[in-house]
């Protein structure tokens, strides 16, 4: 028998209070954010704190998902995604972790080292340029997303680029809201 | 012209785009996930509108979450509205916000610093 019981303490001993990993369709999408919209409801955080976490969460999301959409890999391995929100003492993480295919990693790169070498003043400037000027792509294009999470989570974006085989690697991103 | 009306779900916001009030209103929350297929209607009627738009004409936003897909439209929404400024027919922009939600606050202020209108940023 699966110890379930230590699966348990295990996530409520790292507080977590979202655990996903799968696919990311749009009705599950639209599940999980009802999901952590009640969560929050529920928790005596400032109204700021909770709707910094919410808008995160979403842009996350919603990156993932439009990432797979775009690409359609063909090995149905590639397809799963994880997704966690865990509360320590005096931050919420928002983490996400996808397949992405090793050409498309410079130029993500880049974006996120940019985002994380601006100041709170140069972010500001930097999203209203680009909102201003972006080629508009109906999906929003990932620029502005990242830009936004950066500005709403006023913190350093962490990543991280595992490599898994010659043509994937894994990407990872962890997004922090202070409480 | 016909007037909008569009109820909101957890996705999509609550629109009214009443032609003969000359009053527009979008509330509630704006994050689904390809926005130019819910805004696309929008801006063809705020196309129609600013050809013969009533002499005073209100536009009210009342989010509470936006996505950056949903933002681009927004602006874009916006910019269809400065042609009442050529016009000169009057236009009130109200960008309201709850009590503490400083980047829903920081938003209306970003748009506002982005077109040739005047928003008057409302807090609840």
């Amino acid at each position: 028998m699966l110890d379930v019981y230590q699966y348990f303490k295990k996530m409520r001993d790292e507080s977590i209070i979202l655990y996903f990993k799968g696919e990311i369709t749009n009705n599950l999408l639209t599940s999980i954010l009802q999901l952590i919209d009640d969560k929050l409801e529920r928790k005596s955080e400032a109204i700021k704190t909770k709707r910094k976490v919410f808008s995160i969460l979403l842009e996350c999301l919603q990156n993932v998902y439009n990432y797979y959409q775009e690409k359609e890999f063909d090995n149905e391995r590639y397809h799963s995604a994880i997704l966690m929100i865990k509360k320590t003492d005096n931050a919420y993480h928002i983490v996400t972790g996808n397949y992405m295919a090793n050409t498309e990693v410079a130029v993500l790169q880049n974006k996120l080292d940019k985002v994380n070498s601006l100041s709170p003043v140069e972010l500001k400037a930097f999203y209203k340029e680009v909102l201003n000027e972006e080629e508009f792509t109906g999906s929003g294009g990932a620029g502005l997303g990242i830009i936004d999470m950066a500005r709403k989570s006023g913190q350093k974006i962490d990543y991280s680029f595992d490599a898994v085989s010659d043509h994937h690697c894994f990407y990872s991103l962890q997004v922090k809201v202070l409480a | 012209m016909e007037n909008i009306v569009l109820d909101g779900t957890g996705r999509t916001p609550y629109v009214s785009f009443d032609s003969q009030a000359g009053k527009l209103e979008i509330s509630g929350r704006s994050i689904p996930e390809n926005s130019i297929t819910f805004y696309k209607p929008l801006f063809d009627w705020v196309d129609n509108y600013v050809q013969s738009p009533k002499d005073n004409t209100t536009v009210i936003f009342n989010l509470e979450y936006f996505n950056t897909s949903s933002s681009k439209c927004i602006l874009d929404l916006l910019r269809k509205l400065e042609t009442l400024k050529d016009t000169n027919n009057a236009t009130e922009i109200k960008w309201y916000f709850d009590e503490g939600d400083e980047d829903m606050e920081e938003s209306g202020n970003d748009f506002k610093s982005l077109i040739n209108l005047d928003i008057e940023l409302v807090m609840k």
